[in-house]
C-alpha cells in the first residue's frame, strides 16, 4: 500500500516535471523570440523616420492634450503644436494618457521644429520613462522609437522641457502613436 | 511516459546550454575576427610647445595596436599595408580623453570625424594605399593623454560591434547576453529537477563527460560578460590595457612573466635574480605549461592560453570529480552537485593562483570519494589510492601554502589507524617545499619550504575588520615593508623579516583578544554571506542570488550538513568531503582574505558535501528515524541565521570588548597604535 502510494507520487511528481520543463523550454523560446521580433521592428521603424507609417492609433489631433502651466500652447486640431515651456528646465509641459487597449508594443514617431532651448519626447509607463527622443540643438528634430509595453493599461506621450537654463520654444508638426498587440 | 517526455527535455537543454557558452569562445579569446596585417608607425606632437610628447604603439594581438601618448597635443599614426584592397574598416576603441577628433587622409584629407571613450567605432576607409589617421585632442574640454586601447584595420565590418549570431541576430550583445545567461540558468536548475527522473545507469555512465563540457560552457557564458569585445574589452584587450601594464609581479601579471621568463630559459624568476617571496612555483609552472600549448608569442598571448588552460582545468577536474563521486553519491545527486559547481561564480578570467585552487580541491575531493568509497566497502585502502590522495593534496601546496592545516589534519584522521602512511604527506611535503627552498636560495641566500609571507598575510588580516588602529586601512605589500623597515633594517621579503612579523601579531592577538573575537566572527560572517563563492557574479548567478539571498543560500546548504551529522547519517564522508569549510576558512579568518578571494575551494566542498545528501532516499529515512536530533539542528541553525548579523553589529560597537587588554600591556606591542 505504501509503496504503491509511493509509485504514485512518484508518477505525478514526473507528470509535474515534464509539464514545467515543456512550460520553460516554451517560455524561454517565446520570450527571446519576441524580443528578436521586437528589435527587428525597432530597426524598421527607425529606418522610417523621416516618412509616418500608415494608420496610427493616434496622432496629434486626436490626443487628449493636457497641459501644465505652460507659457503658450497654441494648437488647433488639424494644424501643428505651438509650446512655448516654463521655466522648469525638465519639466513635463504637455501630456496625453491613453489606453494601450491590451498592445504589447508602441511606437511613437514625431517632427518637431525647436526653436530655442531643448525638449524631450517620449512615453511614459507608471510615472516613469518607458522611451524617450531628445535634443538641445535648434532646428528639425523629428525621430521615431518602439517600446515594449509591460502589463498596466494606459501609457502617456509626454513633451517636456530640456533646457537647464529655463524656458523651451518649438512647434510639433505632427506626432503618431501606434499600439501593436 | 512522462519520463521519456522529461529526458528529451533533459537533453534539449544540455544542448541549449552547450550551444550559448561554446559560441562565446571566439567572442572571448580571439575578440576580433581576423585583422588585415598592417604596419604602424605612431608620432605626437604636444599641444604645448615646451612640452615632450612620447608615444608607444604596441601590436597585442595580430594586427590590433595599443597606441598611447604621454601628454596632450596630436597623435599621428601611419599605417600602411600590402593588401590596401582589404583595408576597409578601421576599428577604434578610445580609452582617454573623453572625446578626440579623428582626420583620415587617404592621401587627401576626410572630414574629422568625433570619437568618444564609449566603446567601439567602425570608420569605413577608402581603398588606397598608406593612410595616415590625426587623433586630435579638443584641449580646453578634455585634457590629458590619447590613449587607444585598440585599433586595427579590417577587411568586413561584421563582428566588430556586433556578434554575428545565426539565431536572433538582431537582439543588441548586452541584451543577448543577459537573455542567455539567465536564459541558460534556468535550464541548469531543470536540469537538477530533471535528473531525478533519468535512467541512473545513463546518467552514471554518460554525467562526467557531459558535466564537463556544459562546465565549459557555463564558464565561457561566465568569461563573456567580463570579455565581451561588444559590451567590455575582450580577453586581449584587457590584459594588453591593464594587467601587463603594471610592474612584472603584480597579481595578474606575476605567474606571467615567471612563466614567460622560465620559458626564454631564466628560471622561475619574476625579473632579473627575483624570485617571488610570496607565492609558491606551482602557478608560474601552470602558465608555463598552458604558454607551451597553446602559444606564448607575447605575454598577451601567454595571458589568453593561461586563463583558456584555467577554464579547461576546472572542467577537466569537475569531470573527475563527478567521475569518482558516482560511487559515493546518487547519479542525481552527483549531476546536482556538478551542475552547481560549474555554476557558482568562478575567477577564472584572471591570471592568479587563486582560479586553479577550485579545480585543485576538485581533484582532492575526488580522491577522497575514491577513497571514501572503498572504506565504505570495507575494502582495504591501497598505498595507490592514498598516495593519489596526497599527491591532490601537494598539488595544491604546489599552488599555495594554506592547504598545509588541513592537509594535516585530514592526513592524521586518515591515517589514525596506520602511522607509517603519515609518511606519504610528509613525503610530498618536504619533496616540494625543499625543492622550492632549494631553487629560492640560489637567489635570496636563505632556505624557506614554503613562503616567507605569512607575516605579512597576519598583519593584514589583522585590519580586514573596521577598527580604530592605525594600521587598518587598504593592506598592500608597501604598507608592510614600510612597517617592517620601521622595526629592523632586514629585508622584508626575508624569513628572519616573516618570523619578526609573525611573532608581533601574536603579540598583538595576546594584547587584544577581543580584536581577535571581532576580527573572527565578522570574517567568518563575511564567508557565510557570500565570499566562499568568489569571482565576478554575472547575470547566470544573479537571476538567483535575486531570489535567494547568498548567506541564505549557504545557511541553507550548511544547515544539511548539521542534520547529516546530528541524525549520524555519513558523518565520515560529509567531514571528510566538507574539510575546507572546516579547515581551510578559518586559515583566513585570521590571516589576509582579499575580499574572499582566496575561499574557492570552499564554495565547491559546501556543494559536494552538502546537495548530494538531498538525493538519497536513506538521507531522509535517517532524518525520519531521528527526528529529534534533526529538529534541534535545524532550529540551531535558523536561530543562528537570524542572530548571526544582529551579534556581529553588536560586536562591532562594543569597544569595551573589541579594546580590552586583560594580559598584555600595549604598550609592548608595535601595532598598538591609534588613527
Amino acid at each position: 500500500m505504501f509503496l504503491k502510494r509511493a509509485v504514485d507520487i512518484s508518477d505525478l511528481a514526473a507528470v509535474v516535471t515534464a509539464a514545467f520543463g515543456t512550460w520553460l523550454l516554451w517560455a524561454q523560446l517565446s520570450g527571446i523570440s519576441k524580443l528578436s521580433w521586437f528589435y527587428d521592428h525597432v530597426e524598421y521603424v527607425q529606418s522610417q523616420r523621416e516618412s509616418p507609417l500608415p494608420n496610427p492609433d493616434y496622432d496629434l489631433a486626436s490626443l487628449p492634450w493636457k497641459t501644465t502651466q505652460v507659457e503658450r500652447f497654441d494648437f488647433q486640431p488639424g494644424a501643428a503644436m505651438h509650446l512655448t515651456t516654463n521655466t522648469e528646465p525638465y519639466g513635463y509641459q504637455a501630456f496625453a494618457a491613453v489606453d494601450t487597449k491590451g498592445a504589447q508594443l508602441a511606437d511613437l514617431q514625431f517632427e518637431a521644429d525647436v526653436e530655442s532651448g531643448g525638449v524631450t519626447i517620449g512615453v511614459l509607463e507608471s510615472g516613469k520613462w518607458i522611451a524617450s527622443s531628445a535634443s538641445q540643438r535648434r532646428g528639425r528634430f523629428a525621430d521615431a522609437n518602439s517600446v515594449l509595453l509591460g502589463y498596466h493599461r494606459s501609457i502617456t506621450v509626454v513633451i517636456a522641457n530640456n533646457n537647464p537654463e529655463g524656458q523651451s520654444r518649438l512647434t510639433v508638426k505632427w506626432l503618431r502613436l501606434y499600439l501593436r498587440k | 511516459m512522462a519520463r521519456l517526455v522529461i529526458g528529451i527535455e533533459f537533453l534539449v537543454a544540455v544542448a541549449v546550454i552547450l550551444y550559448a557558452g561554446l559560441r562565446e569562445y571566439r567572442n572571448v579569446f580571439d575578440g576580433a575576427p581576423q585583422a588585415v596585417p598592417v604596419g604602424v608607425e605612431a608620432s605626437c606632437s604636444a599641444a604645448v610647445v615646451s612640452t615632450s610628447c612620447h608615444v608607444v604603439a604596441q601590436e597585442f594581438t595580430t594586427g590590433r595596436h595599443r597606441i598611447a601618448t604621454d601628454a596632450v597635443g596630436t597623435l599621428t599614426v601611419r599605417v600602411f599595408t600590402d593588401e590596401p584592397a582589404r583595408a576597409r574598416n578601421l576599428l577604434v576603441r578610445l580609452a582617454r580623453p573623453a572625446t578626440v577628433k579623428l582626420a583620415v587622409s587617404s592621401p587627401l584629407p576626410t572630414e574629422a570625424i568625433e570619437l568618444t571613450n564609449a566603446g567601439r567605432v567602425v570608420v569605413p576607409l577608402p581603398a588606397t594605399g598608406p593612410m595616415t589617421l590625426s587623433f586630435d585632442v579638443d584641449e580646453p574640454t578634455a585634457a590629458g593623454p590619447i590613449v587607444l586601447e585598440e585599433l586595427g584595420v579590417f577587411e568586413h565590418r561584421e563582428g566588430l560591434l556586433n556578434d554575428t549570431r545565426r539565431f536572433f541576430p538582431a537582439i543588441p550583445p548586452a541584451r543577448y547576453a543577459t537573455l542567455a545567461q539567465r536564459g541558460v540558468a534556468a535550464l541548469s536548475m531543470f536540469t537538477v529537477i530533471a535528473a531525478i527522473f533519468l535512467p541512473p545507469g545513463a546518467l552514471k555512465r554518460y554525467a562526467p563527460p557531459v558535466l564537463s563540457i556544459v562546465c565549459f560552457s557555463l564558464c565561457l557564458l561566465d568569461l563573456t560578460t567580463l570579455f565581451s569585445p561588444f559590451v567590455a574589452r575582450d580577453l586581449r584587450s584587457f590584459y594588453a590595457n591593464g594587467p601587463l601594464l603594471e610592474p612584472p609581479g603584480a597579481n595578474l601579471n606575476g605567474g606571467l612573466h615567471q612563466s614567460m621568463r622560465l620559458l626564454d630559459g631564466h628560471g622561475l624568476t619574476t625579473t632579473d635574480g627575483v624570485v617571488p617571496w610570496e607565492r609558491m612555483p606551482g602557478y608560474g609552472l601552470f602558465c608555463a605549461i598552458a604558454g607551451t600549448f597553446f602559444g606564448h608569442r607575447s605575454l598577451v598571448d601567454l595571458a589568453t592560453s593561461t586563463v583558456l588552460l584555467q577554464t579547461l582545468f576546472y572542467s577537466a577536474a569537475l569531470g573527475v570529480f563527478a567521475a569518482a563521486a558516482m560511487q559515493l553519491f546518487t547519479p542525481a545527486g552527483v549531476w546536482a552537485a556538478g551542475i552547481l559547481i560549474a555554476w557558482v561564480p568562478k575567477q577564472l578570467g584572471f591570471t592568479q593562483v587563486d582560479a586553479v585552487i577550485a579545480p585543485a580541491a576538485l581533484l582532492i575531493l575526488a580522491a577522497l570519494a575514491i577513497r571514501i568509497a572503498r572504506m565504505r566497502r570495507a575494502q582495504p585502502i591501497p598505498i595507490g589510492v592514498d598516495t593519489l590522495v596526497h599527491a591532490s593534496f601537494a598539488l595544491w601546496f604546489v599552488l599555495r601554502p594554506d592547504v598545509l592545516p588541513g592537509w594535516a589534519v585530514v592526513s592524521i584522521v586518515l591515517h589514525a589507524k596506520q602511522w607509517r602512511r603519515l609518511l606519504i604527506p610528509v613525503t610530498f611535503f618536504l619533496v616540494v617545499g625543499a625543492a622550492w627552498g632549494a631553487y629560492k636560495a640560489r637567489y635570496t641566500g636563505e632556505f624557506a619550504l614554503t613562503t616567507t609571507s605569512a607575516g605579512a598575510s597576519l598583519f593584514c588580516g589583522l585590519f580586514e575588520v573596521p577598527s580604530r588602529f592605525r594600521f587598518a586601512q587598504a593592506c598592500t605589500d608597501e604598507a608592510y615593508f614600510d612597517w617592517i623597515r620601521r622595526l629592523t633594517p632586514i629585508q622584508p621579503q626575508s624569513a628572519a623579516a616573516n618570523s619578526l612579523a609573525t611573532r608581533e601579531v601574536l603579540r598583538f592577538w595576546a594584547t587584544y583578544p577581543g580584536h581577535v573575537i571581532v576580527m573572527v566572527y565578522d570574517k567568518m560572517m563575511q564567508l557565510l554571506n557570500g565570499d566562499l563563492w568568489p569571482g565576478y557574479v554575472t547575470q547566470l548567478q544573479v537571476v538567483v542570488f535575486n531570489v535567494v539571498p547568498r548567506y541564505y543560500l549557504v545557511v541553507a546548504l550548511l544547515s544539511v550538513i548539521a542534520v547529516c551529522l546530528a541524525v549520524r547519517y555519513e558523518r565520515a564522508r560529509t567531514l571528510l568531503l566538507a574539510w575546507p569549510l572546516f579547515l581551510n576558512a578559518p586559515v583566513f579568518f585570521v590571516m589576509f582574505a582579499s575580499f574572499g578571494r582566496f575561499y574557492s575551494a570552499v564554495g565547491i566542498a559546501l556543494l559536494a558535501a552538502s546537495v548530494p545528501p538531498l538525493f538519497e532516499r536513506d538521507f531522509y529515512s535517517a532524518v525520519w528515524t531521528r527526528k529529534g536530533q534533526a529538529a534541534i539542528a535545524v532550529a540551531c541553525m535558523v536561530v543562528f541565521a537570524v542572530t548571526a548579523w544582529p551579534i556581529r553589529t553588536w560586536l562591532l560597537a562594543n569597544n569595551a570588548l573589541h579594546y580590552w587588554t586583560p594580559i598584555l600591556n600595549p604598550a609592548d606591542s608595535v601595532l598598538a597604535t591609534f588613527k
